[in-house]
């Protein structure tokens, strides 16, 4: 009588903590493909971004003869974001890559509102057809980045709140799973503080 | 709080097993109610005229009584049947009888353009398909509604009058309000 219960408990209850595991396993597993996927999704908006900026810096460089500087480090910056971008969409899953496009595209984003600020004084180029329909297709760019970006970091703190949790945390330790960094892109210029000079 | 796109649908496979249990449990009760009726009947009938009295049983598994299921089973799958193809047309009937013309995504036309473009960012933020869109061109009013009775066959109407009037942000409230609606 009492050695089909110990036979039940030694195979038992191993058995079950394997379950266990296997079950948290595979449910990291899927987060993380989760936020992989919604990666994909900025991924797919950040290229039409940095495909746009070429044919932009063309358009307006007939009219701004006298900035060159200004679209110059608009090519610098773009240049260097789809170099982060590269990196980032072959490992999405690690998350200083992530964190340098991050950077990449917000030092993009401002190289970009300078050049706008820069040629408010050219009416001409504002007139421009051609210019037009870029700025038209870059706002939209940028305005499915904005929304891309929310579902990826809704997938990736669904991902980290269950990677953290306990006992989720040996789990995901022990199996080498990675953290995953939230994509916030900000204008580096817009931190400072405005000078104000009456 | 925002859902993601995977958290819908799964969400959405769930209610789907849910409604399919229930569909056929539903299909069983109607079918039985159907043999009570009848039998009911049947015996009523037997007892008023005088003969043999047949058992539920007895009853279910003669040959009247795979008839009757059988023919309850036509009936509910025709009903759905003609059910279905109903729903399926039903935002684009709405759309045509509004006078509203498919937009043409290759369009030249930078309003319409724009509107293709806000209509794709809402449904980015929303986690939901983008819907067909129409144009009624002879509508200067400002106005715009959506129709359809699923997600996947939504209907996204607006005016000329919008197109033209409203500026970015304004055509982009519109959007998403008619996304939510939906």
């Amino acid at each position: 009588m009492e050695s089909w219960l110990t036979t039940a408990i030694t195979w038992g209850v191993p058995l079950v903590i394997i379950i266990f595991l296997v079950m948290v396993y595979n449910r990291l597993v899927a987060f993380r493909n989760r936020f992989k996927n919604a990666f994909s999704q900025i991924d797919v908006q950040l290229q039409r971004r940095h495909d746009l900026i070429p044919n932009l810096v063309e358009t307006a460089k007939t009219y701004l003869s006298h900035e060159k500087e200004t679209l110059e480090n608009v090519t610098t910056a773009r240049n260097q974001a789809v170099a982060a971008q590269k990196a980032a969409a072959a490992n999405p899953a690690n998350g200083s890559l992530v964190d340098k496009l991050s950077q990449a595209e917000g030092m993009l984003t401002g190289a970009l509102g300078r050049l706008f600020a820069v040629s408010e004084a050219y009416p001409d180029l504002k007139a421009d057809g051609t210019m037009r329909d870029l700025m038209e297709s870059l706002e939209t760019t940028e305005n499915k980045v904005a929304f891309a970006r929310q579902a990826y970091n809704d997938a990736v703190m669904n991902y980290r709140t269950y990677k953290e949790s306990f006992p989720n945390n040996f789990v995901a330790g022990f199996t080498g799973f990675k953290d995953a960094s939230l994509f916030e892109l900000e204008d580096p210029e817009a931190r400072k503080a405005p000078k104000v000079s009456f | 709080m925002v859902t993601d796109f995977f958290e819908h649908q799964d969400v959405a496979r769930r209610k789907t097993w849910q409604l399919v249990c229930l569909f056929l449990l539903g299909v069983l009760l109607t079918v039985l109610l159907v043999h009570l009726l009848v039998y009911g009947l049947h015996t009523a009938f037997l007892v008023f005229l005088g003969g043999d009295r047949l058992s539920l049983i007895g009853w279910l598994t003669s040959d009247l009584g795979w008839q009757l299921s059988l023919a309850t089973v036509v009936v509910i799958a025709g009903g759905s049947l003609l059910a279905y193809l109903q729903l399926r047309q039903g935002g684009q009937v709405v759309a045509k009888w509004a006078g509203a013309v498919l937009i043409d995504y290759d369009t030249a036309d930078p309003a319409q353009k724009r509107f293709i473009n806000v209509v794709e960012e809402m449904s980015i933020a929303s986690g939901t398909p983008v819907p067909s869109l129409y144009v009624m061109h002879n509508e200067p009013a400002i106005n715009a509604f959506v129709a359809g009775y699923q997600a996947d066959q939504a209907v996204l109407v607006i005016s000329r009058g919008a197109l033209n009037e409203l500026d970015r942000n304004e055509l982009q409230g519109l959007s998403a309000m008619n996304t939510v609606i939906f």
